[in-house]
């Protein structure tokens, strides 16, 4: 990163920039923990207690609050700025997604000690790839250069294929390692060629030059076109939006369910950092160039991720589907550009981590050693073998429908309500139409679940098998549930957070 | 003022019974339903209390408002409290009121089920969100109330979930009544932002009849409300779900059609009445029909007529509210408010008690049909006397309830403009008439059809039979002979709109005569028909066409086929599966053939580059560290910690190497 920002002059020796260590603190205590963390396991291997290296990537996640609180204040007194010879930015809307990532990371660690366990998988590894791609994702919700955006969506990514196929014995998690792989390399260079052609048509990779070049010229070639075109294939590919999902349904069923959990919540959250930065924010003045394609993104997304998710028999490509969806909807918010259509943006990613991370740890539990059966036979008669474990489900999956007093009912309803604001009505429409169908599986699912029916014929019987609830996964599950519900009953302080958390004027 | 200050009570007790029950309930004595009938009666004391104190007030009585910040959303403060009026009042006085009944009903319907302390916790949530909804002062809380209600009767009529149909009937209700809330979330949203970002219910209907929105955005937002409405109050070309929720335990029905769930959307109607009136130019100079009417008008005459071809006896009262709830919202739609307000009251009462009645006959002789029914009248003379009273009472007859509020409707329909909606209402009479009177006699009359040996309901569940029968009996005497009770507690009043909205007409014996004779008429042909054989019998099988007409009607029209067939199998089927083809097929063979080149590619290096040369070179290596005495070889031990240690050791050494020169 730094040298891509250093000032190179022939003949004089290399001008390092300062660097102000705290505004990338949250990214640099999850990257530092994480070799930490590598190192520590290379001495530590035989010797360590159960739990020991998920409650330090806990730890270290919660650690990595502090800078971002610290942050906070100096942004609420001080303003936003940019740090390091203008290469990360630090604004609300950074802080808000690294506390999002935090969030999911936590959970997801919390659920992954139980599975390594039934796995018998135990090592240090999958955390700290799970803290590597975390700190990607936090510098890609600082950045504000397009080459640090791209080198933190490869710190992001590269982490990410290892994950989905960090269960190697399984075929399917090595299918979607090499297909997550093979597309995420396509759409890496999709992106980078994006940046090309804004650098050949702005002549700087700076957001925030970019900015004052865009506001004082107007470019009627279609080169820079061209480049947010490729950008925003680049980005759509790792929110899983529609046309650029095709991976999600496949990687997410192969990928270790923890793995998936993670992704779902931080590759989303960090993709759309991107995403809002570099359009709401850089490319504001031509925002009537893009917010066309954005629509069409997000019309595809609601519709194709409701429509498809209900054919679905599979639990895990089900929620693949609905997480297109919810993808869907942040696009309602991005598409607006407004302050409200942003901040609606954020307050669905940070539900939805919540509520994605929860659905995927229950599919862990209930799909068994080996990740062999998340169907939705699998699901038949939750209800009766694990009362507890299906109602908090019930609660993810109702959540996710949109039913009030929970915090998906509040997301919907900002995104919806800044769609009407920005007079985009005919996708406001279409988001509620989406919720219509997509309420379909939900209840099929809920349903399934509190049918303990003997099969009809020529149906498999209800399993019957104990799914035991490791302790991680139970505080997994607590904090993702009551997260839910507290918001659902009392959003106030998300809602501020989420309001406050606006972009750097650039 | 206690009590409408405290209001929030009223709904915050059932709520709080809602987590009692569930956690509490299964070590009571009572296995929880002690708790929950406890909370709904301390809820409905305080709502008597609280209607008491309204009717006492000094007019004009003023609305109480009380309300908390909830959260602030983009600068708003968005509320969360009580708005008391009359509306208000009288709502929580029936809603409370019946729950009640439907409380104590189910000690003995739901004797021994299997989920028994799950179902009184479901009630008291129930109960607990639409009471939230009715003291809702601005639409945000209203529109949580309202989806609320919607889950409840999601868990309510898929209680016995284990038989498919219960759990199909239970997603069809949550997925229809979600269409329609579609338009309600997108009406309030358009609202908001028409009012001046305000949620408030006074303030819109305030600005809507003073000029503060343009009559455009407010037709607009009418309409979208309007299908919240179609949806939640079962209006035609939605009241498909409403047949179906029958699939739920008898008491569940009595709450949903009497006092919950599907009144909620005559409620809104009533409730923001301001953007209905002004956005659908209500009055008597609109030129005779507007679309809140016109949907009320055809749903009378819908409902009313499949219920003549029903067997399931809940089936025949479940049209039958699909019809009610028509004349209340035509009622609306013709600028009758007091009429239609005042028709869900008394309503409320004749129709718990059918379908209370019928639960108890369900109860007897274990069937739903009523084909094997019939001669109940004589062993079961309480169930008897009380449907008795209900039926009549929904039929129109002087002096039940049921007689003033429809006549108040055709009145103001006649009077107000809206001629054409008074011959619906006659015609609807008269079918209401005959319908009811074909389902007495195939219940009470005739001989006993069905098995076993059938007995009077237990105590619990006559009581509250006998309670709404007196209801159904007194409640229209609130208004009656022009007694100016009910509309002066409950009318549509806005502060600070002097314009008048609700018009009241005077009593008119013309008009009640004539309603009267023609639900008398609609008895006479029906008796004569079932209890004297007179007329055409057997029609449907010597005229083709009798017999497409009934068909027609026995497949409610095709709107259930159209639905599924038209609209759920399209999605379902060919385009889903067309689209997942596409996913899988193309997209896919894009990606494998993108990984057929790359395995080609792979294969290529592997067999050439790195088996022939690179291997070479390590085995080579490998032999000569062999030879060296197997000390390299613990580095290549497959270990990923152990190559990242050295990796980081080798960059750490570089970097110590580096410092130390350069200091």
């Amino acid at each position: 990163m730094i040298a891509a920002v250093a000032q190179v002059q022939p003949g004089q020796p290399l001008q390092l920039p300062h660097v102000d260590w705290v505004t990338i603190g949250p990214a640099g205590i999850f990257f530092v923990g994480g070799l930490a963390m590598l190192l520590a396991g290379v001495f530590l291997r035989r010797r360590v207690p159960r739990g020991l290296w998920s409650g330090t990537t806990v730890v270290i996640a919660v650690l990595a609050l502090w800078p971002a609180f610290h942050l906070w204040h100096q942004i609420a007194s001080g303003g936003a700025r940019t740090a390091i010879a203008d290469a990360v930015v630090v604004d609300g809307f950074s802080i808000f997604i690294d506390v999002v990532i935090i969030s999911a990371v936590v959970m997801a660690a919390l659920l992954t000690d139980g599975y390594l366990r039934r796995e018998n998988l135990e090592g240090t590894e999958f955390y700290v790839l799970m803290l590597f791609s975390a700190s990607g994702g936090m510098l890609m919700a600082s950045a504000n250069d397009l080459i640090v955006v791209f080198l933190g969506l490869e710190i992001l990514s590269i982490a990410l294929y290892t994950l989905a196929g960090f269960q190697q014995r399984r075929e399917g998690s090595q299918e979607a390692a090499i297909k997550y792989f093979v597309l995420g390399a396509f759409s890496s260079a999709f992106f980078l060629y994006g940046i090309a052609l804004v650098y050949g048509s702005t002549g700087s990779t700076n957001l925030g030059v970019i900015a004052d070049f865009l506001r004082t010229n107007s470019l009627t070639n279609g080169l820079l076109l061209g480049g947010f075109a490729l950008l925003i294939v680049g980005l759509g590919f790792k929110v899983a939006a529609v046309p650029f999902h095709m991976w999600t349904p496949d990687v997410y069923q192969g990928s270790p369910t923890p793995a998936t959990a993670f992704m779902a919540a931080v590759a989303k959250a960090a993709g759309f950092a991107a995403l809002l930065r570099l359009f709401v924010s850089t490319f504001n003045t031509y925002r009537l160039d893009w917010q066309p394609i954005v629509w069409a993104l997000a019309v595809l997304s609601l519709l194709v991720g409701s429509v498809l998710a209900v054919v679905q028999t599979d639990v895990k490509r089900m929620l693949a589907y609905s997480s297109i969806a919810h993808a869907g909807y942040v696009l309602v918010g991005f598409q607006t550009a407004s302050n409200r259509g942003v901040a609606g943006a954020l307050f669905y990613l940070f539900a939805y981590a919540f509520m994605i991370v929860g659905s995927f740890a229950v599919v862990t539990l209930v799909s068994g050693r080996g990740d062999t059966d998340a169907s939705l036979d699998a699901f038949r008669g939750l209800s009766s073998r694990r009362p507890a474990l299906a109602f908090v489900f019930t609660i993810f999956l109702l959540a996710q429908t949109g039913v009030p007093l929970t915090s998906g009912f509040l997301a919907k309803f900002y995104v919806i309500s800044a769609a009407v604001e920005a007079h985009s009505y005919a996708l406001a429409i279409i988001a509620m139409i989406a919720a219509v169908i997509a309420a379909f599986f939900y209840l099929r699912l809920i349903v399934v679940m509190y049918m303990a029916a003997p099969a009809a014929e020529g149906e498999e019987a209800a399993p019957t098998a104990r799914i035991p609830i490791a302790v991680g996964a139970g505080m997994s599950l607590t904090i993702a549930v009551g997260f839910t519900l507290v918001v659902g009953f009392l959003p106030a302080s998300v809602f501020d957070f989420a309001r406050h958390a606006t972009l750097l004027k650039l | 003022m206690f009590f409408l200050r405290n209001s929030w009570l009223i709904p915050a007790i059932p709520g709080a019974c809602f987590f009692l029950v569930l956690f509490f309930g299964k070590k009571m004595p009572g296995k929880g339903a002690d708790i929950g009938i406890a909370g709904v009666l301390i809820s409905f004391l305080l709502a008597v209390a609280t209607a008491v104190k309204w009717i006492s007030m000094s007019t004009p009585r003023h609305a109480v408002e009380r309300h908390v910040t909830w959260f602030k959303m983009g600068g708003i403060d968005v509320h969360a409290g009580t708005h008391i009026d009359g509306l208000a009042v009288m709502m929580l006085f029936i809603v409370t009121l019946i729950s009640l009944m439907v409380h104590v009903y189910s000690l003995g319907y739901m004797h021994g089920d299997r989920r028994f302390t799950y179902f009184y916790a479901a009630l008291a949530l129930f109960t607990a969100s639409m009471l939230m909804l009715v003291v809702a002062p601005n639409t945000l809380q209203l529109l949580v109330g309202w989806e609320l209600v919607g889950v409840c009767s999601f868990m309510l009529i898929g209680h016995w979930w284990e038989e498919e149909i219960n759990s199909a009937a239970a997603i069809k209700a949550f997925i229809t009544t979600r269409t329609g809330d579609v338009g309600l979330m997108l009406g309030i949203i358009t609202l908001f932002f028409a009012a001046g970002r305000n949620f408030d219910i006074a303030h819109l209907n305030r600005l809507a009849l003073t000029g503060g929105i343009s009559h455009h955005l407010l037709l607009v937002s009418g309409l979208l409300l309007l299908l919240g409405v179609v949806g939640k109050s079962a209006q035609f070309p939605l009241h498909v779900w409403l047949p179906d929720a029958m699939a739920g335990p008898t008491p569940v029905s009595a709450l949903i059609h009497a006092a919950t769930m599907v009144v909620a959307g005559v409620y809104l109607v009533a409730r923001v009445y301001g953007v209905f009136f002004a956005g659908f130019s209500i009055g008597p100079h609109a030129g005779g029909i507007n679309w809140v009417a016109a949907i009320g008008g055809i749903t009378v005459l819908i409902g009313a007529a499949l219920a003549f071809v029903q067997d399931d006896v809940k089936r025949v009262l479940a049209y039958s509210t699909i019809s009610q709830l028509g004349y209340m919202v035509m009622a609306l739609g013709v600028g009758a408010w007091t009429a239609g307000v005042f028709h869900l009251f008394t309503h409320a009462f004749f129709k718990a008690l059918l379908f209370l009645g019928s639960g108890s006959l369900i109860h007897a002789v274990h069937s739903n049909n009523m084909s094997d029914m019939g001669g109940l009248r004589k062993r079961m003379p309480t169930t008897f006397w009380t449907f008795i009273v209900g039926s009549l009472a929904l039929a129109g007859i002087f002096p039940l309830a049921g007689f003033w509020s429809k006549d108040e409707i055709l009145l103001g329909a006649q009077r107000g403009g809206y001629p054409a909606f008074f011959w619906v209402g006659l015609v609807g009479a008269f079918m209401t008439a005959a319908y009811m009177t074909r389902a007495c006699y195939l219940v009470f009359w005739g001989e006993y059809r069905g098995e076993g040996h059938p007995h009077e309901a237990p105590a619990t569940m006559a009581w509250p039979l006998r309670i709404l029968a007196v209801g159904s009996i007194a409640a229209g005497w609130l208004s009656a002979f022009g007694f100016h009770g009910f509309p002066s507690w409950v009318s549509f009043e806005v502060e600070g709109v002097t314009r008048e909205v609700v018009h009241e007409f005077a009593f008119s014996v013309p008009y009640a005569a004539a309603s009267l004779a023609v639900a008398f008429i609609g008895i006479g042909v029906a008796a004569g028909y079932y209890f004297r054989d007179l007329g055409p019998h057997g029609l449907t099988r010597r005229s083709s066409a009798a017999r497409a007409g009934y068909h027609f009607l026995e497949e409610k029209y095709f709107l259930d086929r159209l639905y599924i067939n038209g609209i759920i199998r399209s999605i379902q089927y060919p385009v889903a599966r067309a689209a997942y083809w596409i996913n899988q097929n193309v997209i896919d063979g894009v990606v494998n053939g993108a990984g057929f080149v790359s395995r080609m590619a792979a294969g290529f290096v592997y067999n050439i580059v790195d088996q022939k040369i690179v291997d070479g070179v390590v085995n080579g290596a490998g032999f000569t560290a062999e030879e060296s005495g197997g000390i390299l070889r613990y580095i290549q031990t497959g270990r990923v910690q152990q190559y990242a240690a050295v990796l980081f050791g080798a960059a750490a050494l570089f970097a110590l190497i580096l410092v130390l020169t350069t200091a």
